[in-house]
C-alpha cells in the first residue's frame, strides 16, 4: 500500500471513531488549513498590496495628518509604514481637487505634523482657518503632510507621493536637524520602504550623495500572509480606529503633564561628526532639496527654516538649544541663504519668530498658542 | 493572558490528560495549578506581593481543609503526600530566590525563612482552631474571614489603607499607595469556591474532604482567571474521569473557539468600544451608542472567550466544567438573560442568597411582590458588589435587580392578557428591550464614578451635562 493510501486509511479509521459533529469540525479545520495555505501563497506570489484599500474617505472621513502614534490606544491611531495605506487614510486622498481650489501641501517634521497638538491646532489647520483666497479668488486649502521624523529624504519621499494630488504650492518646513547626511536614511518609514527609497534616490539622481540602501532579501515566507502578520495587524487596527477617529476627532494623545523642554544645556560643541569652527556643506543634504525641487517642477516650493526654541539657560552662550551648538546653527542659516539665492528659491527664515515660552517638550514643538503666531508671522499672510 | 500563554496552558492540560491513573494525574494537576497560579499572578508595586498573594491563597486552602477535618491525625495519614507537595511547591518557589532557575514568580521571592515562618503560623492557627473551636464555629469563623478578605480587597478605599500599611512595613513610599497595588489574581473566584465548600459542609451537603480535591478544585488552572465556579461535588466526580479521543477534539475545538472570541472578536471590538477615556471625547449620541454596543459585545466575547479556553483546556483532561454562557444576548427577557450570563456565579447566588431568602420571606407576612423584590434586589446587589464594592457596581446591581422585578411582574400580568398569544411581537420587542437594557446597564459597570456614568447616560439620549 502506498503511503497516500495509508493516510486515507488512517483518516477513515479516525473518521469512523468520530461523531457527526466531530466530522463537521474536522472538515472545517481541513478547509481552514487549505484556505490559510491558499491565502499565504496568494500573498507571497502576487505581493498583494492591501494598503490601497481603506475605510478612510469612504466609511470614515479622511484623517487630517498622516498616521503616527506613540500610544495607539489613547490616540486611536497607529504608526503604519505602508505608504499606500498612509496616503489612503489622509484627507487629501478623498478630496478631488476642485477647480476653484488652490492646493498647498505642507511637508516637514513633527513640528509640521503637530506633535502634542490636536489635529485642529496644527499649522495647516490654522492656515485653513484663515480662509485665504488667491488674487484670482481661489480658495487656498492646506494639507498637512508632515511626519514626525527629521530627514529631508523622508520629506522628499512624502512629497513625491503628494505630487500626485496636484498641489499648486509646497511649503517645506526644515531645520538643521533634518540635514545631516547620516540621518537621511535613519527612519523606520524609510527602512520599511526600501524599494520606494531606492526608486526615489534613482529618481532624484542622488545615488552619489546618498548610497541607496540594500534591498533586503525577502523569502517566500516573509512575503506570505503569516510573514506580514504584524504589518497587517497594524493596518487592520488602524482601519478599526477609524470609528473612534470619526467619533472623537482625536488622533494624537496629549498627556496632561507635558515634559518640559531642556533649558539648561550641555557644553558640547560638536554637531554630529562635525567639529567647530566650520560646518561642512557636503555633510548636509542640500542636494536632496535641490533634486526634489527639480522633480516637483513646475509646482513651486517655498523653503521655511522653522522656528526653534532659543534657550537662556546654562551654557546657552554655547548652544541655542538641545539640538544645536550656536556656531553650527549660525553657519547653517548662512548656507541656507546662499543656497536659496543660488537656486532662486523662495525661502523664509523665521527661526526666531516664536518666543521661548511657546515651545513644549522639544526645541521645535510649539504650543497651541505658538502655532497661530507662526501662521500670523508667515510672510504668506 | 497572551496567546502564547494559552498555548502553554493547553500543552500542560494535554500533558496532564496523558496520565490515565487519576491519582497521579491529580497530583500532577495540583503541582501545575500551583505553579501556574504563581506564574500568572502579576507583579505589584509592593515588594513580594506577587509571591505572598498566591501563598496566602494556598495557606487559606490548607486552613479550610484543616478546619473541615474531625480527626486530623487520620486525615494527615491519608493526605500527607498532597500536603507535602503543596508545602514543597511553596518553599521551592521561595527557594528560587537563591537559585533563580526560571521565571516562576514575576519578581524575586522573599527570604525563605520568612515563608517557612508564615506557613508554620498558618498551620498552627489551623491546629489551634481545630482544638479550640467546634466544627460549626470553625466553618463560621472561616466564612467570616473569607468575606472579610473579600471586602478588604474589593473596596477601593479600604484597599488604599491596606496598601499604605503594606508599603509602610515594606519601607516603601506611602504617597504612591493605590487600590491598584493589590491585584490578587482570581481571588474572587477562589474565595467564592471556598465559601461554597464551607456553606455546603455546614448544611451537611458535603462530607469529609480530601486535600487533593480541595486544592484541585480551588486552583484548577484552566478556571483560575475567569471561572467558571464549578460545584465541588461535580468537580470531584470529574477528577476521576480520563480523557478520550473525542475529549481532545472537543477540547481543542473549544479552545480555538475561545481564542477566536477573545483575540479576534473581543480585542477588535475593544478598539472601538466605549471606555472611561473616550466616553467624554465622543461628541454625538449616535457614536456613543455604537461604542456602548461595541463594549457590550466586547465584554461578552472577552469573558465567554476565556470561558471557552477554560472549558476546552479542562476537557483535554477529560474534565467537564459547567457552562457559563448560553447565548445571553439572544434572550428575550432579563430573567432568561440572567439564566444564561455568568451562569455559575448566578447559580452560586441563587443557591446561597436568593433561594434561602425567598423561603424565609415567604414564611412571613410580607406581600407577594415584596417577597419577590427583596430577594431579587439583594441577589443582584450582591452580584454587583462581587465585581467590586463601589457605588457604580451597586447601581449596576440595582439596575438589574429592578429590571428582574419588573420582568417578573410583567410576566405575571401577561399570563392573563391577550398579548400573551402574540409571541412573535413579544420576542422581537423582548429581545430589543433586553439587549438595550443590559447594554445601558454596562454604563454603570464601565465608568469609574457615579457622576461619570450619570453624565454618559444623559449624553446617550442627547442631553449633554
Amino acid at each position: 500500500m502506498s503511503s497516500g493510501g495509508f493516510l486515507v486509511l488512517e483518516y477513515k479509521v479516525m473518521e469512523s471513531k468520530l461523531g457527526n459533529l466531530d466530522r463537521f469540525w474536522l472538515r472545517v479545520i481541513l478547509k481552514g488549513v487549505l484556505f490559510f495555505t491558499g491565502f499565504n501563497i496568494f500573498f507571497a506570489i502576487y505581493d498583494f498590496d492591501y494598503g490601497k484599500f481603506s475605510v478612510y474617505n469612504h466609511l470614515f472621513p479622511g484623517r487630517f495628518r498622516l498616521p503616527y502614534s506613540d500610544q495607539p490606544a489613547e490616540s486611536y491611531n497607529v504608526t503604519i509604514t505602508n505608504l499606500d495605506a498612509m496616503f489612503a487614510s489622509h484627507l487629501i486622498a478623498g478630496s478631488p481637487k476642485a477647480p476653484n481650489e488652490y492646493r498647498v501641501l505642507l511637508i516637514g517634521d513633527s513640528a509640521t505634523w503637530g506633535y502634542l497638538l490636536p489635529p485642529d491646532q496644527t499649522l495647516a489647520a490654522h492656515l485653513n482657518q484663515a480662509n485665504l483666497r488667491t488674487p484670482d479668488n481661489k480658495a487656498v486649502v492646506f494639507y498637512n503632510l508632515g511626519y514626525p521624523v527629521m530627514s529631508l529624504l523622508k520629506d522628499a519621499l512624502i512629497l513625491d507621493r503628494g505630487l500626485t494630488y496636484q498641489p499648486d504650492l509646497v511649503l517645506w518646513l526644515v531645520t538643521l536637524e533634518s540635514f545631516p547626511m547620516e540621518k537621511q536614511l535613519f527612519s523606520p518609514l524609510l527602512e520599511k520602504n526600501p524599494r520606494e527609497v531606492i526608486r526615489l534616490i534613482e529618481k532624484l539622481s542622488l545615488s552619489q550623495t546618498i548610497p541607496p540602501p540594500q534591498l533586503p532579501p525577502t523569502t517566500f515566507w516573509q512575503r506570505s500572509l503569516f510573514g506580514q502578520r504584524k504589518a497587517l495587524a497594524d493596518w487592520i487596527r488602524f482601519q478599526i480606529y477609524g470609528f473612534l477617529w470619526t467619533a472623537t476627532g482625536v488622533d494624537h494623545h496629549i498627556p496632561e503633564q507635558i515634559p518640559e523642554k531642556q533649558v539648561d544645556l550641555s557644553d558640547e560643541q560638536n554637531y554630529y561628526s562635525q567639529e567647530p569652527p566650520n560646518l561642512r556643506h557636503d555633510q548636509l543634504a542640500f542636494e536632496v532639496i535641490n533634486a526634489t525641487i527639480r522633480i516637483s517642477a513646475p509646482t513651486p516650493i517655498i523653503l521655511i527654516n522653522e522656528p526653534m526654541f532659543i534657550s537662556s539657560g546654562l551654557n546657552s552662550e554655547i548652544r541655542y538649544n538641545f539640538y544645536y551648538p550656536r556656531w553650527a546653527y549660525d553657519q547653517y542659516r548662512e548656507l541656507l541663504v546662499k543656497f536659496c539665492q543660488y537656486q532662486s528659491l523662495t525661502c523664509w527664515d523665521i527661526w526666531n519668530l516664536i518666543s521661548p515660552e511657546e515651545f513644549t517638550n522639544t526645541a521645535i514643538h510649539m504650543t497651541s498658542q505658538g502655532t497661530p503666531k507662526l501662521r500670523n508671522g508667515s510672510p504668506m499672510l | 493572558m497572551s496567546i502564547t500563554q494559552v498555548f502553554l496552558l493547553v500543552a500542560i492540560a494535554m500533558f496532564c490528560g496523558l496520565f490515565k491513573n487519576t491519582r497521579y494525574r491529580n497530583l500532577i494537576l495540583i503541582i501545575f495549578s500551583l505553579l501556574i497560579y504563581y506564574r500568572l499572578q502579576p507583579a505589584t508595586p509592593i515588594r513580594f506581593l506577587d509571591f505572598w498573594f498566591p501563598t496566602f491563597a494556598i495557606a487559606l486552602a490548607l486552613l479550610t481543609w484543616i478546619a473541615t477535618q474531625n480527626n486530623l491525625a487520620d486525615s494527615l495519614k491519608e493526605n500527607w503526600t498532597v500536603l507535602l507537595i503543596a508545602l514543597l511547591t511553596i518553599t521551592t518557589i521561595a527557594g528560587n530566590r537563591y537559585l533563580t532557575l526560571c521565571c516562576i514568580t514575576a519578581t524575586r521571592p522573599p527570604q525563605i525563612w520568612g515563608v517557612i515562618l508564615a506557613l508554620c503560623g498558618f498551620l498552627i492557627l489551623g491546629f489551634l482552631m481545630l482544638s479550640k473551636f467546634s466544627f460549626r464555629l470553625r466553618l463560621t469563623f472561616l466564612a467570616i474571614l473569607f468575606i472579610g478578605i473579600f471586602i478588604l480587597f474589593k473596596t477601593p478605599e479600604i484597599s488604599v489603607l491596606l496598601s499604605k500599611f503594606l508599603r509602610t512595613i515594606n519601607q516603601q513610599d506611602v504617597r504612591f499607595s493605590s487600590a491598584n497595588d493589590l491585584v490578587w489574581l482570581g481571588i474572587s473566584y477562589i474565595l467564592f469556591r471556598m465559601l461554597h465548600i464551607l456553606l455546603d459542609l455546614r448544611a451537611n451537603r458535603l462530607s469529609a474532604l480530601k486535600l487533593a480535591d480541595i486544592l484541585s478544585y480551588l486552583f484548577f488552572f484552566p478556571s483560575l482567571l475567569a471561572g467558571p465556579i464549578a460545584r465541588f461535588p461535580q468537580f470531584q466526580e470529574q477528577l476521576q474521569v480520563v480523557p478520550h479521543l473525542h475529549d481532545y477534539i472537543a477540547g481543542l475545538r473549544r479552545v480555538f473557539l475561545g481564542l477566536f472570541r477573545k483575540f479576534v472578536l473581543a480585542d477588535s471590538l475593544a478598539l472601538l468600544a466605549l471606555s472611561p477615556q473616550n466616553a467624554f471625547q465622543i461628541h454625538s449620541p449616535f457614536y456613543l451608542w455604537i461604542a456602548l454596543i461595541a463594549f457590550s459585545l466586547r465584554i461578552y466575547f472577552d469573558f465567554s472567550g476565556y470561558t471557552d479556553i477554560a472549558l476546552g483546556s479542562a476537557r483535554l483532561m477529560g474534565i467537564h466544567l459547567p457552562e457559563n454562557f448560553n447565548a445571553p444576548y439572544l434572550k428575550t427577557n432579563l430573567i432568561q438573560f440572567w439564566n444564561s450570563w455568568h451562569i455559575t456565579l448566578a447559580d452560586w447566588f441563587r443557591a446561597y442568597v436568593f433561594n434561602p431568602l425567598t423561603r424565609r420571606l415567604r414564611a412571613t407576612v410580607f406581600p407577594t411582590w415584596l417577597t419577590i423584590l427583596i430577594p431579587q434586589l439583594s441577589t443582584m446587589l450582591l452580584i454587583g458588589l462581587w465585581h467590586g464594592i463601589t457605588l457604580n457596581f451597586f447601581f449596576w446591581g440595582l439596575w438589574h435587580g429592578l429590571g428582574l422585578f419588573v420582568n417578573n411582574r410583567w410576566n405575571n400580568w401577561l399570563k392573563t392578557h391577550p398579548l400573551n398569544r402574540a409571541l412573535f411581537i413579544q420576542n422581537i420587542f423582548g429581545w430589543a428591550l433586553t439587549f438595550g437594557y443590559v447594554t445601558l446597564g454596562w454604563v454603570w459597570f464601565l465608568m469609574p464614578t457615579f457622576w461619570d456614568a450619570w453624565n454618559v447616560f444623559w449624553r446617550l439620549f442627547g442631553l449633554g451635562i
